[in-house]
């Protein structure tokens, strides 16, 4: 064997594209809706906002808390709150990536039937984006993050494809006013918008393996300023081109989007690449998402068994999100907003508490 | 007669031999005269009879017609001593044995007896005048030496054989490469004689370090393979994978570098390739200067290049031998070949089935049209031509070649007219598999063309089921096993990095390092500028 140091930990390039797959994935879910919905015309500027504050976020905690600790997040946890409270964090993060896993995988399913199979039952859909989440994670995670960097680019050509395709041709009158309902209205949705972002704290579980420790804030912060800008030229264009009275009972942004896409005679529509894209991208995210969930099951519970628990993971998930329409409306976005800004918050608390450690260690 | 070792040790050997079958398959299974020394202790016996009865016994003499055994008597100054010889007629040369071995021991013998020697160093110091000539003791080797067309001289008194390497089998000479042709490159081939091939390689590379390791694999066969490397470069934990699994195989008879290649290779389902084959000494030298090992096997003109990753797959010798810009277009149209053998089938299916709306109308229209009159479902259309014309390129392989372009005409041309002329096919079917055939052609080399044509029905099959759906889960659980798989160590998606982007190639004087995922003893291939006239002119 070619003993490699090397292939035990991952390229920093393939992290970026973690990121920046991370932070994007939301485009094609009904997630951004609640932004475009609520902020109208000021939605480019909420998701700028939005966007500044969890690269700042993403700074900190990769600066306090890479820095700081030895270890990824979990370690970090079980530094500064001992056993318990890193048990308590593991739960708070299998929660925020099952209800999270739940979400997308209710929401790209629908997005795909919507495109592709309209008389199809969803679960004929779900099955095909569970099975590729569950493959993924049945393999080791080395694999998935190279995953991350071979699809990645495929799926940012398409996004730049649908962004550049739509931009050129919107009113630009749909910008204003800019701060659409007002600065209190601009600055709550930027507030919640950070929803779109909080995948980040899965960052904190892989960052650390990254073959170079010192470049790693650096990569990270590549990954989200380009998808940062990403998201943003999506809300501008989507802003410029869809009006707002139709946007109000659309579920997709995405969707909604690449309807108004024409190249021509000779390729028509985007629709088929977008299907393709999405698909790519929710089986990326998801098999990351069931890797990670076995890892943290694996260090706080001590499981080591991976196929079964993936595969019972996955049919679980995928039962859930199939029955979600028996839920109260919405409640699982609010599960999501939940788990994910408390691990956000459990993980900015985590970063300082670090930070002031290290700092009181120094002057000692 | 002359008996050295100690009648304990013997009997310890005569033990230890009929404990351990493996060790010498020829002395247990085949001696009749099981009280000979030579059977009890595995080693040539000073006694000519005891030797002569055993090789009688060990190769069938009375059934083999072709083994030869010549009885003659070596003259030293006025004494003859009882001596005979044994070699396989047409494997060993016969004029060598008549000019360098009977007429020096026989003929012309030695007039004088040298002082201080004894007939052993006489003999092989002053007599035997073969340059590749050694003093055998172990009989199980002395068989198999000759098995493989040296010729082995027992002499009355020597407890030893004397061996001169004079292999005469009829064989190929070093021709063009047929599979790896090139425009511009060197036109040698590899051939089936493995020292000929070392040869050719070193000839290459004129490098002191450039190790050539005998490893002879089959427990009956004992097929010479050559394990290549370079000291001071290849990483030593690859050569030593490489040689343990070498060596570690336990199978009678080999007969090719293929079947090497599968007792080897780390999974026998993978679709691709895990290690290279090539028929051109310049790409195996290029290889081993890159850090990789090479695998020569007697018998085969295809020598295996390990590790093997997927950057590798793309690339074609004739791409170091034209412009870089030329190069790298090529290595383009090869991917984009490679990609759309893969999956242009699938993505068809997929389009026509599911997602008509990125179809521009008017060609809709026109599918549509030339559609009415097909019986068959389009999945099962496309499987159908698909399988004619796999069945074409297998007969063309197999037919001799003055028919082969002939069933090329009557395949290609009268088949596909005919189909559409039937309705049994549409045209733009027709188009979309010669499309999928000729990008497979493209690929560097046939396995490679092979595992596509195969993985291609995954993807019709998905693009049937679940349209681009189906299409993006077979491409994630691809590149997924892909991504999981080793080569020796060695992740298969992984690049050089240092030297080449992942499928396109830099000039020659920016492959400054050799590749990362090696891990090389030594990174560094030349100096950050190789062009020092550049300085000059600045």
């Amino acid at each position: 064997m070619v003993k490699n140091k090397l292939t035990a930990s991952f390229k920093n390039s393939d992290i970026t594209f973690v990121v920046i797959n991370l932070l994007i994935y939301r485009i094609f879910t009904q997630l951004p809706m609640t932004i475009f919905k609520t902020s109208g015309s000021a939605a480019p500027l909420s998701n700028l906002l939005s966007g500044i504050a969890a690269i700042g976020i993403i700074w900190f905690l990769t600066s306090c808390l890479l820095k700081n600790i030895n270890g990824n997040l979990l370690d970090a946890a079980e530094t500064l709150f001992g056993k318990l409270g890193k048990v308590l964090f593991c739960l708070l993060i299998i929660a925020y990536l099952a209800v999270s896993m739940i979400f997308t995988l209710e929401n790209f399913s629908n997005l795909i039937r919507l495109i592709a199979f309209p008389t199809s039952p969803l679960w004929f859909v779900t099955i095909f984006l569970i099975l590729g989440a569950v493959l993924g994670a049945l393999g080791n995670t080395h694999s998935v993050i190279r995953l991350h960097g071979i699809f990645a680019p495929i799926i940012i050509t398409v996004l730049v494809l649908l962004i550049v395709s739509t931009i050129y041709q919107g009113d630009t009158s749909r910008l204003f006013p800019l701060l659409g309902g007002g600065t209190n209205s601009v600055l709550s949705n930027s507030f919640s918008g950070i929803i779109l972002y909080t995948d980040i704290i899965l960052l904190l579980l892989i960052a650390p393996n990254g073959e170079s420790r010192t470049y790693i804030t650096k990569t990270v912060s590549i990954g989200a300023i380009f998808a940062l800008l990403l998201n943003f030229l999506f809300a501008l264009s989507f802003t410029l081109k869809i009006p707002q009275t139709i946007a109000q009972n659309q579920q997709f942004p995405i969707y909604l989007l690449m309807k108004q896409v024409y190249f021509g005679r000779f390729f028509q529509r985007l629709d088929a690449l977008i299907l393709l894209v999405s698909a790519l991208s929710s089986m990326l995210y998801m098999s990351l998402n069931l890797t990670l969930i076995f890892d943290t099951f694996r260090q706080s519970l001590g499981f080591s068994q991976k196929p079964p628990v993936v595969i019972a993971l996955g049919v679980l998930i995928s039962l859930i999100s199939l029955q979600s329409y028996t839920f109260p409306q919405n409640s699982i976005l609010y599960l999501v907003y939940v788990c994910g800004f408390g691990v956000m918050a459990f993980s900015i608390l985590a970063a300082i508490f670090a930070k002031v450690r290290s700092v009181l260690s120094e002057k000692k | 007669m002359k008996n050295n070792k100690p009648k304990e040790s013997l009997t310890q050997n005569t033990k230890n031999r009929e404990n351990n079958p493996g060790i010498n398959s020829y002395i247990k299974n085949n001696i009749k005269d099981k009280k000979s020394v030579t059977y009890l202790t595995g080693i040539v016996s000073p006694n000519l009879a005891e030797n002569r009865s055993f090789l009688d016994d060990a190769f069938n003499c009375e059934k083999n017609f072709d083994l030869v055994v010549r009885d003659f008597k070596v003259k030293i100054e006025d004494r003859f001593i009882n001596a005979f010889l044994v070699f396989y007629d047409g494997l060993a040369n016969k004029e060598f044995i008549n000019r360098d071995i009977l007429s020096p021991l026989m003929t012309k013998g030695l007039d004088y007896t040298p002082k201080g020697k004894d007939l052993e160093e006489i003999i092989y110091q002053c007599m035997i005048s073969q340059a590749p000539n050694s003093k055998i003791r172990e009989m199980q080797t002395v068989i198999e030496l000759v098995s493989f067309g040296n010729c082995a001289v027992f002499v009355d008194g020597c407890n030893c054989a004397f061996v001169a390497d004079i292999k005469g089998w009829s064989m190929r000479s070093v021709g063009k490469p047929i599979s790896e042709s090139v425009l511009t490159g060197p036109q040698e081939a590899f051939c089936e004689t493995v020292m000929v091939n070392i040869a050719l390689v070193r000839k290459i590379l004129k490098d002191p370090n450039l190790i050539a390791e005998n490893i002879p694999v089959g427990t009956k066969s004992k097929t010479p393979c050559a394990l290549m490397y370079i000291n001071g470069i290849t990483n030593t934990s690859l050569v030593k994978e490489a040689r343990r699994r070498l060596s570690q195989i336990n199978i009678d008879y080999i007969f090719s570098s293929a079947d090497i290649e599968m007792l080897i290779e780390d999974s026998t389902v993978f679709p691709l390739p895990q290690l290279l084959k090539t028929e051109r000494p310049d790409r195996a030298a290029a290889q081993l200067s890159d850090g990789k090992v090479v695998i020569i096997v007697q018998g085969s003109p295809f020598v295996l290049i390990l590790p093997a990753t997927a950057s590798d797959l793309v690339e074609t010798s004739e791409d170091n031998y034209v412009r870089i810009a030329e190069a790298n277009f090529m290595r383009l149209i090869r991917l984009i070949g490679c990609f759309l053998a893969l999956l242009l089938p699938g993505f068809f299916v997929a389009l026509m089935l599911y997602h008509h709306e990125s179809i521009p109308t008017d060609l809709l229209f026109a599918i549509a049209s030339s559609r009415e009159q097909m019986p068959f479902p389009l999945v099962l259309e496309l499987v159908v031509m698909i399988l004619a014309f796999e069945l074409i390129k297998e007969a063309s392989i197999r037919v001799p070649e003055p028919i082969g372009s002939t069933l090329g005409i009557v395949g290609g041309l009268i088949l596909g007219q005919s189909a559409v002329s039937a309705n049994i096919a549409s045209p733009l079917l027709i188009i979309i598999v010669s499309i999928a055939a000729l990008g497979a052609f493209a690929a560097p080399s046939t396995s490679i063309s092979r595992a596509i044509s195969v993985l291609q029905f995954l993807f019709i099959f998905l693009g049937g089921v679940a349209g681009f759906l189906g299409v993006a889960l077979g491409l994630f659980i691809l590149v997924l096993w892909l991504a999981q798989s080793h080569s020796f160590g060695v992740p298969y998606l992984s690049t050089g990095q240092n030297t080449d982007s992942p499928f396109f190639i830099f000039p020659i004087w920016r492959r400054e390092l050799r590749p990362k995922n090696l891990n090389p003893q030594t990174s560094k291939k030349q100096p950050h500028i190789s062009r020092k006239w550049k300085d000059g002119e600045k």
